[in-house]
């Protein structure tokens, strides 16, 4: 398992830098600084990661090892050298592992990269590439970490005593005291953090993220070193509950051990809001891009001329080709320089809506009603998040109240602008101010097969006209989008696996405490299906306290994400809890499987 | 007499073929209701390997062991646990408390893994604890009490379940004189008060002149069979010249 973990880091450590020296990829050149950047931060990561995992783990294994040090100390093998055999052992697996996981890494680099590539959706071939700067860059920064490991292996090992070796797992364990005060206070101070990340416009979005996250990490971990000792506390003097069969055994393990584990719950809760936070935030803005892209790319065809001429060899284009038109929507706007942006009435607005066959319209066109002076006013098409909350715009010189802030698909993306909704009154006074210009929106069957026309189209069309086609749409935002998920979604992998391996060597190291525990229940006449029963709960228990509260938090965090977006995520949402909960839950039985083979083996 | 417990032609060999070590060798024994049967004898005599085998831990190579005249052996693992659960209760030398519970919960802990109901687990708690004086006791922890303390918790969550035996393997092996004389008080009571059936492994002449029986196991046989007919002092005198006379002098055997 340990060997594993460090692979799979190894592996894909190696990874996510040859991204930045691959060939391929930098000769797109427009994506070279994306992918350089992106490469960086996943890495970066992954060496966080890796220094907290060996040094949790090594610490692990000390652990478990004691006794055996012990043993040679009272041999007479002085410290030093002690210390020198277990932290080269450590060293050894360590460079051992690192060769496996560089080879493998380089072995599945073409696969990465191909699907790396398959998500952007770059259409470039991927050759077979090992990079030495790659695998040098891998050598040099594990070789560090893996050195301090070494170290701190040896100077442990050092600063212990002989009677501490001999007892470690004897040592008599007290039951731990209640602090009632950070308990309640805990609560209070993660219910102020949601509240100041729920009124982020309040607080400044800079401001209130960071204290936010201050506080959220402040109060788990009160949370999980009082409160949830309390709660644990009252099942314990509820006799009700807690005589039911096997509840007895593990409550009472859970609630002895809370003042140990508190820190690895809290550290898991918030390793698992970011996870799902970070994954959910990438899948949304996924599931965003696809929603948007009705926003942005509402026809098929579009461009702005009020010149009769073109306006009629367009159709005649369109008319050859094989597409069947659907739809042509005309409309008149008036184009504001200053700040750019797009008026247009009311009526037209109606009537586009309904062509477009909006979802919700009705309830949009209700929602605006009757405009005297005021606005509704759409945003930007394109727009992921707005941190502005508007009162007011002034347009022509005039100031007029923002009744409304919508998200409705109107021109698409050919007109880039936001775009104000006035009364047809005011349009007309605003009219005088203003230019007028003519937009034109066509709908054909097929809009995927329109490179041949687009082209067509560019040769006749000025470039005032704007010409924005089904084709250009998909040839520009949505390959970033594909990297920026995919990374995300490598990194929450590897953040779940080690969210996973974290509290696996826990638990194992739980096991080992408990091992007596279950074998005087055994004595005593606990059958083996009450054995795992209990171990199940008392395993359970330490997996989903974590969870649940890292799923509060989490939805918190995408709740106030999808308010700056505009846009319900609650679809991505459940999708990225889900595939967290199978993950996890794939880890749950793994290691409750691992700690019955532990307590039930012979001593 | 109504008999609880009896074997026959018991044996138990441990070691593979050429190498075998026979540590119970056609034990016959017939234990009685209310009975304080104490076995005695030197260290490798097989004393807890008996106890083990009785009391179903472990199993025996031959023979057969009957509770109340029903064969335990050919139960499953499943049965057997539950059988040892309802109808055995345990003293360990080390007392084999769950450091995690309270007294309170490690004496209520076999009634609540035989989901009995709440209430009556309360009833017998509080009745059990009263008995041995551990009223006073029930919300601390084991750390926080005494060997003697620890050894009562164990006796009460030994009989709490009512069990047709309680086994005591050395039970006085970790305490202290006084301590010592307390448990073997209360398990004096437990069987003149309660009419609980012990076997008492132990090494302890002292400890061994509470019992109201005696047998001394040498070699895996029954060697011997001490019955108390007199008060407990001249009983205690027996056993000492007994065991002395089986040589090797009182002072290793104490």
């Amino acid at each position: 398992m340990y060997l594993m973990a460090m692979i799979f880091s190894v592996a894909t450590y190696y990874n996510f830098v040859s991204i930045r020296y691959n060939p391929q990829f930098l000769e797109t050149k427009d994506m070279s600084i994306y992918v350089k950047s992106s490469s960086m931060t996943a890495s970066l990561l992954m060496i966080l990661f890796l220094i907290f995992f060996i040094m949790y783990s090594s610490n692990f294994f000390l652990n478990q090892r004691k006794k055996e040090i012990g043993i040679y100390a009272f041999m007479g093998i002085d410290n030093y050298k002690i210390a020198f055999i277990f932290a080269s052992e450590g060293l050894l697996l360590g460079i051992m592992s690192l060769a496996i996981g560089l080879f493998l890494g380089i072995l599945f680099n073409k696969l990465f990269l191909m699907l790396l590539a398959k998500a952007a959706l770059l259409n470039m071939r991927i050759d077979f590439f090992i990079s030495k700067n790659a695998i040098v860059e891998t050598v040099i920064v594990y070789s560090i970490v893996l050195l301090i490991a070494f170290l701190k292996g040896y100077f442990n090992i050092i600063r212990t005593n002989l009677i501490d070796l001999m007892n470690t797992l004897k040592k008599t364990e007290e039951f731990p005291k209640i602090n009632y005060l950070k308990g309640f206070c805990s609560i209070i101070i993660i219910g102020v953090a949601y509240y100041i990340a729920v009124n982020y416009g309040k607080f400044g979005f800079g401001n209130a993220l960071l204290w936010t996250v201050i506080l959220v990490i402040i109060g788990t971990y009160w949370l999980f070193g009082s409160f949830l000792s309390m709660i644990i506390r009252y099942f314990i003097k509820r006799k009700k509950f807690l005589y039911i069969g096997t509840n007895i055994v593990s409550f009472s393990n859970i609630a002895f051990r809370i003042k140990d584990n508190y820190r690895t719950f809290a550290a898991v809760a918030v390793l698992i809001t970011t996870c799902i936070t970070s994954f959910g935030t990438v899948s949304s803005i996924r599931y965003f891009v696809d929603e948007n892209h009705k926003i942005e790319v509402p026809y098929t065809v579009t461009y702005i001329s009020s010149n009769g001429e073109v306006i009629e060899k367009v159709d005649e284009i369109l008319k050859n080709s094989n597409h069947k038109v659907e739809l042509i929507e005309k409309a008149n706007f008036l184009f504001d320089l200053e700040p750019q942006r797009v008026v247009v009435k009311l009526s037209t607005f109606q009537k586009i809506l309904s062509d477009l066959n909006v979802k919700d319209k009705d309830k949009i066109i209700s929602k605006i009603g009757q405009l005297d002076k005021e606005v509704a006013y759409v945003e930007r098409p394109g727009v992921v998040m707005n941190m502005l909350e508007m009162k007011e715009v002034k347009i022509g010189g005039n100031a007029y109240k923002i009744k409304a802030q919508l998200k409705v698909p109107l021109f698409g993306s050919g007109v880039p602008y936001p775009c104000a909704i006035v009364s047809d009154e005011e349009y007309d006074i605003l009219k005088l101010k203003l230019e007028e210009k003519q937009f034109n929106g066509i709908i054909l069957d097929n809009p995927e097969n329109t490179e041949d026309l687009t082209y067509k189209l560019a040769e006749i069309l000025p470039p005032e006209a704007r010409l924005y086609t089904y084709f250009i749409a998909g040839a520009t935002l949505y390959d970033l989008v594909g990297i920026v998920y995919f990374l995300g979604a490598f990194l929450f992998l590897v953040f779940v696996f080690a969210t996973g391996s974290i509290i696996y060597f826990k638990i194992l190291s739980e096991s080992f405490k408990d091992k007596g525990k279950y074998e005087i229940l055994k004595k005593l006449g606990t059958t083996d299906t009450e054995l795992k029963e209990s171990v199940s709960k008392q395993v359970g228990l330490f997996f989903i306290m974590p969870l649940i509260v890292g799923i509060i938090h989490s939805i918190v965090a995408i709740s106030v994400l999808s308010d700056l977006m505009r846009y319900s995520l609650i679809i991505p949402t459940v999708i990225s809890i889900s595939i967290f909960i199978i993950v996890y839950g794939i880890f749950y039985m793994f290691t409750r499987r691992k700690y019955i083979n532990v307590v039930e083996s012979q001593a | 007499m109504e008999l609880v417990l009896e074997t026959r032609k018991l044996v138990k060999e441990y070691g593979s073929r050429g190498m075998v070590f026979t540590a119970l060798d056609g034990i016959d024994l017939k234990v009685y209701k209310g009975e304080f049967l104490g076995i005695m004898g030197p260290s490798g005599a097989g004393k807890t390997t008996l106890l083990n085998v009785l009391s179903t831990i472990d199993k025996p190579t031959s023979g057969d062991i009957l509770y109340e005249g029903k064969s335990i052996l050919n139960m499953k693992n499943k049965e057997l646990s539950i059988f040892r659960r309802n109808n055995i209760g345990f003293l360990f030398q080390d007392f084999n408390l769950l450091d995690s519970m309270s007294v309170e919960d490690n004496i209520a802990l076999p009634l609540a893994l035989s989901k009995v109901n709440v209430k009556e687990i309360k009833e017998k708690v509080s009745k059990f604890s009263e008995f041995f004086g551990l009223k006073n006791h029930l919300k601390k922890y084991p750390y926080q009490l005494s060997g003697g303390q620890k050894q009562r918790v164990a006796a009460a969550r030994a009989i709490i379940t009512s069990p047709s035996i309680v086994f005591a393997d050395e039970p006085t092996g970790s305490l202290d004189s006084k301590s010592s004389q307390e448990l073997l008080q209360c398990l004096l009571r437990m069987n003149e008060e309660l009419n609980t059936t012990i076997i008492m492994v132990t090494h302890d002449p002292f400890a061994a002149s509470y019992c109201k029986r005696i047998l001394y196991l040498k070699d895996g046989k029954i060697h011997a069979r001490l019955d108390k007919d007199s008060t407990r002092k001249e009983f205690f005198k027996r056993i000492i010249d007994f065991v002395g006379s089986m040589g090797g002098g009182v002072s290793e055997l104490l």
